[in-house]
Order: C-alpha cells, then structure tokens, then sequence
C-alpha cells in the first residue's frame, strides 16, 4: 500500500460522515472535495472545532470554517438564530462534530482501526491550530450552502510499539 | 401529563430532545451518564426513556439492560450517531422499543415517543 493510500483509508471515513451530518442537517447538496495531504488545520478558518484521537491511532479530528458557516450550522441545529458567542452555539458546533467523528470511528472500527474519542473542543478566533508534531495530515474541503468546510485529520500512532509513518502503522 | 426521561453525555442533545418533547406536550427528566439514568429511573419511573448509546463510564446498552432490570416494561428508544447494525441488534435484544441515528429530525424523535408510548 503506498503512502497516500493508508492515510486516504482513516481520512476518508472523516470526510464521507462530515458530509453526511451535514446533508442531513442541511438538506442541500454537498460538493466534497478530494483528500489531500499535508494540509495545515485549521489556521486559515475563524471557527475550529477539534476532537481528539486516541488508541491504536492518535491525533485530531479538526473541522475548521468562517463564522458565517459555523453560525448557520449552530442556529440549524438549535433550530433557531443563534450567536456564534453563546454556549448553545458551542455546543451545537462541538455535536456536529462529535457525531460525525463517531460515525467515523465506528466505520474504522470495522476495519480494525479503533480508536476513543476526547470531549469536542471550539476554538473561535485566527490562528488556533496548527499541526502535529511528527504526526501526517491530510483533509478535504466540504462546499456547502453554508459555505465551505475544512476537514482535518492529524495522525500519529500512539504507545512504545510503534507510530504512524510513512503512511502505515509499524 | 406523560412523563420521557432523556439520557444522553452530551448537553446539547439533551437539551435539543427535552426542547422538542416539551413542546409536544411531554414532562421531560434528564440525565447526562448512565449512573443518574439507573438513580433518576428508580426514584420517577418515566414509562418511557431516550437513551444514548456512546456514553463515557456506561455504555447505553448497558444502561439499557439496567432498566429492563428495574421495569422490565420499559420503553427503551436508543439513539446513537452509529447506525451499525450491531448497536441495533444488540439494543432489540435487550428489550429496546425503537432506534434513532443522530442527527434525527424532531418529528421522528415526537413520532418515536409517540409509538412508545402506545
């Protein structure tokens, strides 16, 4: 298996349950960019919301976007207009991602790949995230109605055994 | 007035299901593990309870066979963002009544109750 390919295997997942979550909140039609790799998460948006990773494989779950999308995903989940600022708000964004992180967690488990979720953190506000440390990146960028999605998934195997290299887990 | 509990780790879900079970003209009790699910049944015993599958400490299936224990004539409506199949049997065998995926639309969760309830 080359390098891209291992990787595009745990990102995808990520990527396919964020599209889902969000066409069913939505309604609308998705356009679902491609997995890239190397991408910097969640630096370039103003809202980031980011779950962490831990077991066989470590790292981040990151979805980053404007605050204009992330106050129309918030108020459709609340099903009312909400500030981006208010508690509801985060905690509809951190939701969103906790269910389509689990959706894709479940999809890995499948294939042998577990891994325990941490607590949803938002971040709002420039310059949030950066990279992992030794780990790989890789996302995709969801178009919505709402406007545009950044999916990132930072990875680093965890424990004395081995790490996430190359693209494969050794 | 008919009487739901709502289990379920994260805030927001618990809130957004009491919310629309409220409005609907249900009496909501919350519980946000598995322990106060299993300490709020004993003392009220709502007829029926939404029970979230992935909870830290005490999975949801385990809370549900908790339950079952207390009132075998519980009516379990387990809701997860895991649609796997194996969440599903697992629930149906410990005596749930229905199931949801997260996100739901408001009207499944009222119509779920609903049939619940029946």
């Amino acid at each position: 298996m080359d390098r891209g390919e291992s990787m595009d295997r745990v990102v995808e997942p990520f990527v396919k349950a964020t599209a889902y979550v969000l066409q069913r909140m939505l309604r609308g039609r998705l356009m679902v960019g491609e997995v890239t790799d190397g991408v910097t998460i969640g630096t370039a948006a103003q809202v980031a919301v980011t779950i962490g990773l831990a077991g066989r494989v470590s790292g981040r779950f990151v979805l980053s976007m404007e605050c204009t999308t992330a106050t129309f995903i918030a108020s459709t989940m609340c099903r009312k207009s909400v500030e981006l600022a208010a508690e509801t708000a985060i905690a509809a964004l951190g939701e969103f991602a906790n269910v389509a992180a689990g959706i894709a967690t479940t999809e890995l488990d499948a294939i042998g790949v577990s891994m325990n979720l941490t607590v949803p953190r938002v971040a709002i506000g420039r310059e949030k995230e950066s990279s992992l440390p030794g780990g790989e990146l890789a996302g995709a960028t969801l178009q919505t109605s709402a406007g545009p999605i950044n999916i990132g998934v930072a990875l680093q195997r965890s424990g004395i055994a081995g790490k996430w290299h190359e693209g494969e887990w050794h | 007035m008919l009487k739901v509990m709502v289990v379920d780790d994260s805030r927001f879900a618990r809130d957004f299901a009491a919310e629309i079970l409220k409005s609907n003209g249900y009496s909501v009790i919350t519980a946000e593990d598995g322990a106060a699910a299993i300490a709020r049944y004993q003392e009220q015993k709502p007829p029926v309870v939404v029970l979230d599958i992935t909870m830290p400490d005490m999975d949801g299936i385990t809370v549900l066979h908790e339950l079952v224990k207390i009132n075998p004539r519980v009516r379990v409506i387990m809701c997860t963002a895991l649609g796997h199949r194996w969440a599903i049997e697992q629930s149906l065998l410990k005596g749930a009544v229905g199931f949801l995926v997260k996100p739901y639309d408001p009207e499944r969760l009222v119509d779920s109750v609903q049939k619940a309830y029946r």
